[in-house]
C-alpha cells in the first residue's frame, strides 16, 4: 500500500497528479470526437505544430500557452486553406504542415542556444513541474471544454454521423468543424505541458479509442475515456516514481498499453459468442 | 405569387465524366406529391440530390424556395431522407440522437433542446414505431429500421417539404406500411413531397404527379395514371448505359 501512496506525499507529485487528471478529462472530451470523426492525424499534427509557438514564447519569456494557442491557430488555418485544393488530399497538406512546423520549432530552439528553452521538456513534457497556478488554468480549460462539448453535442453528432448531408439539416458544417477544431486545440494546448507536444496525442486518443471498442454510446465513451485517462495518470506517476522513468512518457505509455489490453480483450469478447454458436 | 419549392432549369450533371442528367427542367410547386420513377441508373437519385445542392451542376441552375442551394438558409423547411444511413466509421449515435438532429435547423445553435424539440422527437419516433429503440445505437437496427430512423429525423423537423430518396428500397413490409401511413399523413397536411421510387406501390393514392426519367432525361411528366404505361418501359434491369 505504501508503494502506491508514497509518491503522492511529495507536493510536486500531487500537483502533477491534479494536472494530469484535469488534462485527462479535457482529452476525454476532445479525444472522443477526434476518434469518432477520424481526425487523429490532424490531432497529431496540431500537437506537434505547437512547437514553434511554444519555443518563441519561451525565448521571449511570454506565456507558453499563448504561444501554443497561436501556433495551433496558424496550423488550423494552414490546414483549412490547403484543404481547399482539390488536387491535394487532406493528409498530404496536414503531413507537410506537421513536418514544417516541427522543423521550424526545432530550428528556433537550436538557434537560441539558451538554457531557458529546454527542447526535451517541450517535446516530452514536464508534468512534475506543474505549478499550482497552472492548475487553475487547466480547471478553466476543462470548464470551457465541457461547455463546448455539451452545447456543441448536437452539431458534432450530426457532423460526424453524416458530413455530406449535414447542411440539409440546417447545420453549418464548416462552423461545426471549426468549433470541433477549437476543442481539439484547447485540449492539446492544455495538455502539452504535462505530456509534451510529441506525446499529447497518445493521451488524446488512446483512452477514447479504447472505449470505442467497449462503449455503445458517445457519453459512455467520454466517461470511460475520462476514467482510463485518470487511471493512466495515476499508474504512470506511480511507475515513474519507483522506476525512475520520465513521468509524461510513462503516463502516455500506460494509456497506450491500456488500449492494447482493451483491444485484445475486445477481440476475445467478439470471438466468444461465435465459438458458442459453433459448439451450441 | 410565391416561389416554387424547387426550380431546376436546364440542369446538367456529369459524374465521373459521364452525363447523368442531360438538361432537366423541373418545377415543383407547394403541396405537390411528386414521385420520380425510372430504371436503375436513369438519374433519379442524382435529380433529387441536385435539387438539394448535394450534387454540383455542370450547367443550368437550381433554386430552393427561390434561392440557390448555396444561399438558401431556411433548411427548417426541408426534410431530406437519404437513400440509406451513411454512418461513417461506426459512430455510435443512438436512434434518439439521430432523430433529434432533425431539429437542428429549428433550434438556437447552442441552447439546450426545448420541450417542443423533445415532443417532436418523441412523436416522430412513435410515428415510425421505434419509441422502444430510442436509446439503442442505430447500427444495431435492421436496414428497414434504419430507414425508419431517417424518416423520423425528417418528421421531427416538421418541414414544409420532404425529399425522400427511395425510402422503401430493401425495406421490410412493416416498414413500408409505416412509411405509407406517414406519407398519407404529411400529404394530407398539404406538405410538399418529392419521392424517388421504383414503383408507386402502397403510396399510389397520395401521389399527385409522376415524373419518369430515362437516361438522364424526363420522358414523362403528368398525373399518376402515366405511371402504369411507363412501368413497361422502366424495367429495373434494363441498362441505360452504353
Amino acid at each position: 500500500m505504501e508503494w502506491l501512496v508514497d509518491p503522492f506525499e511529495v507536493s510536486f507529485v500531487r500537483h502533477a497528479l491534479a494536472g494530469g487528471i484535469l488534462v485527462s478529462l479535457i482529452c476525454a472530451l476532445a479525444g472522443t470526437w477526434v476518434v469518432l470523426r477520424g481526425m487523429a492525424f490532424l490531432g497529431d499534427a496540431m500537437s506537434h505544430g505547437l512547437l514553434p509557438g511554444v519555443a518563441i514564447a519561451a525565448l521571449l519569456g511570454g506565456g507558453l500557452a499563448v504561444g501554443a494557442a497561436l501556433s495551433a491557430a496558424a496550423m488550423a488555418l494552414g490546414v483549412t486553406v490547403l484543404g481547399r485544393s482539390p488536387r491535394l488530399s487532406p493528409d498530404t497538406s496536414i503531413g507537410l504542415l506537421f513536418a514544417g512546423m516541427l522543423a521550424l520549432g526545432v530550428i528556433i530552439v537550436s538557434h537560441s542556444r539558451s538554457f531557458a528553452v529546454d527542447l526535451t521538456g517541450l517535446l516530452f513534457g514536464d508534468v512534475l513541474a506543474v505549478r499550482p497556478e497552472e492548475l487553475t488554468h487547466l480547471a478553466v480549460a476543462l470548464a470551457v471544454a465541457a461547455a463546448v462539448s455539451v452545447l456543441g453535442h448536437r452539431s458534432f453528432v450530426a457532423l460526424t454521423f453524416d458530413p455530406r448531408t449535414a447542411h440539409t439539416l440546417g447545420l453549418g458544417p464548416r462552423s461545426a468543424h471549426a468549433l470541433l477544431l477549437g476543442l481539439v486545440t484547447l485540449a492539446v494546448v492544455a495538455s502539452f505541458h504535462v505530456v509534451g507536444t510529441l506525446l499529447v496525442f497518445g493521451l488524446l486518443i488512446a483512452p477514447a479509442a479504447t472505449m470505442l471498442l467497449w462503449a455503445r454510446r458517445i457519453p459512455s465513451i467520454m466517461l470511460g475515456a475520462a476514467v482510463l485517462g485518470v487511471a493512466s495518470t495515476v499508474i504512470g506517476l506511480i511507475l515513474s516514481w519507483h522506476l525512475g522513468t520520465a513521468a509524461g512518457a510513462t503516463i502516455t505509455a500506460v494509456a497506450v498499453s491500456l488500449f492494447f489490453l482493451g483491444a485484445t480483450a475486445a477481440s476475445l469478447r467478439d470471438r466468444l459468442p461465435r465459438t458458442r454458436a459453433v459448439t451450441g | 405569387m410565391s416561389d416554387p419549392v424547387f426550380r431546376l432549369s436546364e440542369g446538367k450533371v456529369t459524374l465521373g465524366g459521364r452525363p447523368v442528367l442531360r438538361g432537366v427542367d423541373l418545377v415543383v410547386g407547394p403541396g405537390e406529391v411528386v414521385a420520380v420513377l425510372g430504371p436503375n441508373g436513369s438519374g433519379k437519385s442524382t435529380l433529387v440530390r441536385t435539387l438539394l445542392g448535394l450534387v454540383p451542376l455542370a450547367s443550368g441552375s437550381v433554386e430552393i424556395y427561390g434561392r440557390t442551394p448555396q444561399r438558401f438558409r431556411d433548411w427548417r423547411r426541408i426534410g431530406y431522407v437519404p437513400q440509406r444511413l451513411t454512418a461513417g466509421g461506426g459512430v455510435p449515435a443512438t436512434v434518439r440522437e439521430v432523430v433529434a438532429s432533425g431539429r437542428i435547423a429549428r433550434q438556437r445553435r447552442f441552447l439546450p433542446a426545448s420541450a417542443a424539440d423533445r415532443a417532436a422527437v418523441r412523436d416522430a419516433l412513435a410515428e415510425v414505431e421505434l419509441a422502444d429503440r430510442a436509446g439503442d445505437p442505430v447500427q444495431h437496427l435492421s436496414g428497414g429500421q434504419q430507414q425508419r430512423v431517417l424518416i423520423a429525423r425528417a418528421l421531427a423537423g416538421q418541414p414544409d417539404t420532404y425529399v425522400m430518396d427511395e425510402p422503401t428500397a430493401g425495406v421490410d413490409a412493416a416498414s413500408q406500411q409505416a412509411l405509407a401511413a406517414s406519407m398519407r399523413r404529411v400529404a394530407g397536411e398539404g406538405k410538399t413531397v418529392v419521392l424517388v421510387a421504383h414503383e408507386l406501390g402502397p403510396l399510389a393514392p397520395v401521389i399527385t404527379r409522376v415524373v419518369v426519367l430515362t437516361d438522364g432525361e424526363i420522358v414523362k411528366d403528368g398525373p399518376p395514371s402515366i405511371a402504369d404505361t411507363s412501368q413497361e418501359h422502366c424495367h429495373p434491369h434494363e441498362s441505360v448505359w452504353p
